[in-house]
């Protein structure tokens, strides 16, 4: 595996103790800390200064107290979204990878295919959500395909740029050593684009949780979006907020763990270039 | 309209006694639609310029908004539903309704001829599709209940969203709630679809105003003379509409762009028509008892969990 090898101008130390770690991210973290401290603070003030209707803006304090008191309603809606993203998300990853190494492999492939890769990002999935619904039924499917439209699309491009990105000298010293097309493939093709797809994977999941509130929107009976379509014609304009502030929190979560994912993963890469997340 | 401008600005020149030309918006409830007649006709044949008002229509992004904007003094007046209105106000919502455009639901079920679909006990173990508004569900559960089955248990509820008429055609439901019976069902014949149409109100929902014409608590308070002269030129839109639908329909393709479907909206003015007027009064009368009686029942079914005073929901002081 370590054939791949980076420039070395990002090289780091090894790395520190579990306790000055753990100083360094409160450390690191801190600006992160006070620009939420700060907006909340804010908002608070203003909408009790002002005396702000909480049909027309909810303080922070009620959007919380509204997490507490709906905390069942809220959790089972979640679930629901959380559902759909991880499914749809699995499947972006299976079929982008998958597309992504045919593309790399076949230069028929790519002509034939890439071109409509790119043309499925020009879709507005806003309007073909609804058809979907038409087509594939009620159920988890549309709100599943909505996700995997939206995060293919990282994936794909992502993994292709960095199949292709082999250092040729490495590629010309297997030839030497008489590895085939494949083992090149396999054996650095392949863990020089891991970083990439990484890189894909964390923008995919981003926008896996607007995904599946998009197909929520469009038409469903359970899950965080529908609970907001539901709230908001009844003025529950602090509910809305409150399953605002969890999708939020989800989408953190999830990219989090993306990273988490990756140091275990690549812990050759990490060592190189060290990390944030 | 350039006329009519000139013609106002004259008057407001001439004559002292004249009320000042006062610029007002209006969010609709929904795209143009037949619905919306008598506004429109008083709007190009000048009933609010002659009173000197000048009117902005739009419809907004989400028309969901509606109350929020009223409410909050983005916009002057809107067109809601009484329903809507009365959870505005249980959330502390300063919205009041200053007229009763349609005076009667037109919301419905609806289902295709070929389902067999005649009543709502019909609907046992069926699909039945609905937008995803909170009202659809205990609509429908009365109208179960009110014909001998136990309730939404009985049916197998879909959110649809705004495919009401495509779920229909396709299949993936046996039936929809949600419908008006003055738009869908007329966009359906037109498709070579004949529906059945059930009536909430003929099936145990209590009668309320579809449509209201909305202001905020303060715009009551500081422009009732704008109220009075909207409702004014209003009323004597409607009243052309009642006259002679097919004119007002004319005006309404006109006036917006060629957008509005006269096959669609052609019959639905027809339809409209009984509903525009009252016995009491020409236009948009209201009465206490339906606002009471039907915040009621909102109560029963648990679509307002907070205490209303729906009497305090309407006024019925601008319309003469």
């Amino acid at each position: 595996m370590s054939v791949v090898k980076q420039t070395p101008a990002h090289r780091t130390t090894t790395g520190p103790t579990w306790g000055a770690s753990l100083t360094a991210t409160g450390i690191r973290w801190l600006p992160a800390i006070v620009i939420v401290v700060g907006v909340i603070g804010f908002w608070e003030a203003y909408v009790r200064i002002f005396d702000v209707q909480k049909w027309l803006l909810p303080a922070p304090s009620i959007i919380a107290k509204t997490i507490g008191v709906d905390a069942g309603l809220l959790w089972g809606h979640t679930l629901a979204t959380m559902e759909e993203i991880v499914v749809g998300f699995t499947l972006a990853l299976v079929f982008g990878v998958a597309l992504a190494a045919a593309i790399a492999l076949s230069r028929t492939v790519e002509r034939a295919l890439y071109p409509f890769v790119i043309a499925s990002q020009t879709v507005p999935i806003i309007v073909i959500a609804p058809m979907l619904l038409i087509w594939v039924g009620y159920g988890l499917a549309p709100k599943v395909i909505v996700v995997a439209l939206i995060c293919f699309f990282p994936i794909v491009v992502n993994m292709v740029d960095g199949l292709k990105s082999v250092d040729s000298d490495v590629v010309a010293l297997m030839r030497t050593l008489g590895a085939n097309r494949w083992r090149i493939f396999l054996k650095v093709q392949i863990p020089t684009s891991l970083p990439f797809l990484f890189s894909g994977l964390r923008i995919a999941i981003a926008f896996s949780v607007i995904g599946a509130v998009i197909g929520e929107w469009v038409g469903s009976s359970e899950g965080l979006g529908y609970l907001m379509i539901r709230s908001k014609p009844q003025f529950l304009t602090e509910r809305v907020f409150a399953a605002i502030v969890i999708l939020s929190a989800m989408g953190v979560t999830l990219f989090a763990l993306v990273g988490i994912v990756e140091k275990f993963a690549l812990p050759w890469w990490h060592r190189e270039h060290g990390s944030e997340i | 309209m350039a006329m009519a401008v000139i013609l106002m600005l004259a008057l407001a020149c001439s004559s002292d006694s004249e009320p000042e030309t006062v610029s007002v918006k209006l969010a609709l409830d929904w795209y143009p639609n037949s619905n919306h007649l008598g506004l429109y006709i008083a709007q190009e044949k000048g009933y609010f310029a002659d009173e000197n008002l000048e009117v902005e229509i739009y419809t907004p992004v989400d028309p969901s908004t509606v109350l929020q904007t009223v409410g909050a003094g983005a916009d002057d007046f809107g067109i809601s539903y009484q329903p809507d209105v009365l959870m505005a106000r249980a959330q502390g919502v300063p919205v009041v309704s200053v007229a009763g455009m349609v005076q009667h639901p037109l919301n419905s079920v609806m289902a295709l001829k070929s389902s067999g679909i005649e009543r709502p006990s019909d609907l046992v173990g069926k699909k039945v599709g609905y937008p995803g508004l909170p009202t659809d569900e205990p609509l429908l559960e009365t109208m179960l209940k009110f014909d001998g089955a136990n309730g939404l248990g009985d049916v197998e509820l879909v959110r649809v969203g705004f495919n009401l008429t495509e779920s229909l055609i396709s299949g993936t439901v046996d039936a929809v709630v949600g419908a008006y019976w003055t738009h869908e069902s007329i966009l359906l014949e037109n498709l070579g679809q004949p529906v059945n149409i059930l009536k909430v109100q003929d099936w145990g929902v209590p009668d309320y105003y579809e449509l209201v014409l909305v202001v905020s608590e303060k715009y009551i308070e500081e422009h009732s003379d704008v109220i009075e002269r909207f409702t004014r030129a209003l009323s004597k839109g409607f009243a052309d509409a009642i006259a002679d639908p097919q004119a007002g329909v004319n005006t309404l393709i006109a006036a917006s762009n060629e957008e509005v479907d006269r096959a669609i909206e052609g019959p639905g003015a027809d339809l409209l028509v009984p509903l525009w007027k009252t016995s009491e009064s020409n236009f948009g009368g209201q009465t206490t008892a339906r606002w009471v009686d039907f915040a009621a029942w909102m109560q029963e079914t648990g679509l307002l969990s907070e205490e209303v005073d729906a009497s305090k929901a309407f006024t019925d002081k601008f319309i003469k």
